[in-house]
């Protein structure tokens, strides 16, 4: 009897042991798939890239980070892009100083950070240098297991010849519908040059990274995304704790938020929907007059081992490719630099109807009064409830509690487009014509958990902040934050002056959804070789599945 | 056979315990910030003072209630510590690492939520364009293609003068009242009694159906419960699409 208890219980055991295995399979496999549009490039160019994040990691955050790494972890570039129904397209500079090489992009959430057994996939990424003369060997991943697609089956994949001549039109005509029954409802299709040593040697590989800043809280970032950065001393280099950080960006309203740094110096503010790039004006508040240094940080995944790499000699046909590809990328930027990714505009809409500091007491549009000489005169005239006092060249402001009808007896919050000033001689000498508008609150406020004692905002005509050099422990930093949604101008129709060169590797990118068939058209660019059209995409278990033909450019 | 038995028992027993160890549960938004100060985002407000005629009067809840804001942005802060004034319509939140009460910006807030006792008590920010235009907090009875909603309110009622227990003089009385409106994201807010004739004019078209639904189910609108059940029903069957 209690031998057959034993047996149960063993049954019932080894059960649980399937279920839990299969359960932590899933958790590793908790990753996306990323797709680029080529599999080489020329360092300076613009990779674009699609991600597809499975069903359940929606849940955790819908901002994707992709970064590309070197094979021994160090970060060349990073991006951040919003995913939409569990796919994220954008793109990602390879720097034009990139040496030869064989490089990684990998796509990950922030949440995912946590997870001790993060199972992630790398892409490689072959760059060659745009001024190498001539490559004939190069180092590449080996030892790491390889993810190779499976065979997308039930594509319909027509293309109306195998045969093409340069600058000629293909027309490719894409029917998934039986993937579509599959649950594929999304696919990747492109046409794009081989390279037959990415090809080769190159392709998904799985990795085990881990975080390399884990003090970043590992929030389920959703419509914005984690800009972290340290506080530390400017000659020692020790960090801060319990630093008050106020971070800053000049727009209508202005956006402020704080922080308070942790043991390491570290700070983490959220930035939710902004989208481009902007200035971001940091300062940390010292409790007495010292000097702290501010510095940005990244957020990003090393793996816990680096990749190896073997030294390969490459084929004649290999190194001509490549010599091929790096004077055609010459030609490409001197005649379509329409292909160059125009810079962000910054977007971020308003919180809320109001001002971070509430609705004002007094408004007041300094051109609709008459022009006044500096600041103790604006404040006299102007701003009731203001007091402006100057005693032994201190400059003092007070505004009045009008809830207890007293002046409080601290500075109120003072801000000039946005950014809190703790020097009150930034203001002595603005005149009213500087001034685009004031809004005084005369209540006592809070800001999550600080306390404002009124507040005092002038907004400038001038938007430059070039007085901020003249303030201490401020910083200004470019963020890049969201990327904002661009397509490549290659999906354009291309340019066909004769006189022009078209070194296009690409011809084709675009998703596709599987519920109806779709033909697309493209014209061939002036290189001649293989040209591999291809349908990819994630099937139902989470795996890569890819469906190609190739033509012939001759 | 009984001894090997035990061992891969005891072995599967040790093999299970190690991922049940390494799963080391995901840090969420919940669980790494504080109540008011969260690091995606800040309630705002001004201070209130709380005088102790405001605190006999004016509120809805008798006491400090735990609930949930929703600001208009989706940030969401539980375990806060609030009352409804119900006098000038404004949330009252305690911050306690301030230890200070302050009016929340409700300009910021989309809902909140209180928990009194067993109940749960939602209220919607809603831009009433009747007597006394603007931003209300109104008490959502019930959610459907329409809403059911009550808006509390302090009526201030001159009495005779009398002297109260602290020898103060006074003339008036703050009695609670409530206002129940029907909204409609189309046709907007109509103001309805607890009687069964408010809403019958609410659907002159269909009196009938109205009176034979109500009839047919016992409902005479009594109470709170009474309307929404009478609301539910009048969706149900289509009337108040």
């Amino acid at each position: 009897m209690k031998e057959r208890t034993l047996k149960i219980a063993i049954g019932f055991l080894l059960a649980l042991a399937s279920f839990i295995v299969h359960a932590q399979t899933e958790t590793d496999n908790a990753r996306m798939f990323l797709f680029t549009d080529r599999d080489y490039c020329i360092s300076g160019d613009t990779l674009w890239f699609k991600v597809f994040l499975k069903s359940g990691l929606t849940e955790q955050g819908d901002v994707i980070h992709v970064q590309l790494d070197s094979p021994d972890n160090n970060l060349i570039s990073t991006v951040i892009r919003q995913s939409r129904n569990q796919w994220a397209e954008g793109y990602i500079f390879v720097p034009d100083s990139l040496s030869t090489g064989v490089y990684f992009l990998t796509a990950f959430l922030n949440s995912q950070r946590n997870n001790p057994g993060l199972e992630a996939l790398s892409k490689s990424l072959f760059v060659y240098n745009r001024f190498a003369n001539e490559i004939t060997d190069m180092k590449i991943p080996t030892g790491r297991q390889k993810v190779v697609p499976g065979k997308a089956g039930g594509v319909q994949l027509e293309i109306n010849k195998n045969e093409f001549a340069p600058r000629e039109k293909v027309t490719v005509a894409v029917d998934c519908s039986e993937l579509n029954q599959q649950g594929i409802k999304n696919v990747v299709v492109k046409a794009t040059k081989i390279d037959e040593l990415a090809e080769e040697a190159g392709g998904t590989f799985k990795v085990n990274p881990r975080p390399f800043n884990p003090e970043i809280p590992f929030l389920d970032e959703s419509d914005g995304f984690i800009l972290n950065g340290k506080v530390t001393d400017p000659e020692t280099g020790a960090p801060k704790a319990g630093a008050l950080v106020l971070l800053s960006i000049v727009r209508e309203p202005p956006y402020f938020d704080y922080s308070y740094t942790g043991k390491d110096g570290g700070f983490y503010f959220f930035l939710k929907n902004a989208e481009g790039t902007t200035n971001v004006i940091l300062q940390a508040i010292p409790e007495k007059d010292e000097e702290y240094k501010i510095s940005l940080g990244k957020n990003y995944l090393v793996r816990r081992s680096n990749f190896t790499m073997e030294p390969k000699k490459l084929t004649p046909n290999q190194t001509d490719f490549i010599s091929n590809q790096v004077s055609g990328s010459f030609f490409r930027r001197l005649f379509k630099n329409s292909y160059v990714v125009k810079p962000d505009s910054f977007y971020m809409p308003p919180r809320f109807s109001i001002p971070f500091y509430g609705k004002p007491n007094n408004h007041i549009v300094t051109a609709e009064f008459i022009d006044l000489p500096n600041f103790q005169e604006i404040s006299r005239e102007l701003l009731p409830g203001v007091q402006y006092r100057e005693k032994d060249g201190e400059i003092t402001f007070r505004l009045l509690n009008e809830t207890q009808s007293v002046y409080f007896n601290v500075e109120p919050l003072r801000l000039i487009n946005g950014i809190p000033v703790f020097k009150n001689s930034f203001f002595a000498s603005l005149k009213s014509t500087d001034i685009d508008y004031i809004d005084v609150v005369l209540k006592q406020r809070l800001f999550g958990d600080l306390l404002f004692n009124g507040i005092l905002a002038v907004s400038l005509k001038d938007k430059s902040n070039l007085w901020l050099a003249q303030q201490a422990n401020i910083f200004q930093f470019s963020v890049k934050c969201l990327q904002p949604a661009k397509s490549p101008a290659y999906n354009q129709e291309p340019d066909f002056r004769e006189t022009i060169p078209d070194i296009r590797q690409v011809y084709l990118w675009k998703s596709m959804n599987t519920a109806t068939p779709e033909t697309f058209g493209f014209y061939l660019s002036d290189l001649k070789g293989k040209v591999e059209v291809s349908v990819e995409g994630v099937n139902k278990n989470n795996e890569n599945v890819k469906f190609s033909k190739i033509i012939e450019v001759k | 056979m009984k001894k090997q038995l035990k061992h891969i028992t005891l072995w599967l027993l040790v093999v299970l315990a190690a991922p049940a160890v390494a799963q080391i549960p995901s840090l969420t938004s919940e669980n790494t910030q504080s109540d008011l100060n969260r690091i995606d985002g800040k309630t705002t407000g001004v201070i209130y003072f709380i005088t102790a005629e405001a605190n006999n009067n004016f509120f809805l809840q008798k006491d400090w209630v735990t609930g949930i804001i929703e600001l208009e942005d989706g940030t969401l802060f539980r375990n806060v510590r609030m009352r409804y004034q119900a006098h000038d319509d404004e949330l009252i939140v305690y911050n306690n690492k301030q230890r200070t009460l302050f009016i929340i910006d409700k300009e910021t807030v989309k809902s909140f939520t209180v928990q009194e006792g067993t109940r749960v008590h939602r209220f919607v920010k809603l831009y009433f364009d009747g007597f006394g235009k603007g931003e209300r907090y109104f008490r959502e009875l019930y959610d459907g293609t329409n809403k059911l909603l009550a808006f509390h309110f302090i009526d201030e009622v001159k009495i005779n003068p009398y002297t109260d227990r602290y020898g103060m003089l006074r003339d008036k009385e703050y009695r609670p009242a409530v206002h129940y409106y029907l909204y409609n994201g189309k046709k907007g807010f109509s103001r309805l009694q607890m009687k069964r004739n408010s809403f019958l004019k609410v659907y002159p078209e269909h009196k009938k159906e109205v009176r034979k639904l109500f009839r047919k189910n016992h409902i005479f609108i009594t109470g709170e419960e009474e309307m929404i059940l009478a609301m539910k029903l009048l969706e149900e069957s289509g009337i108040a699409n």
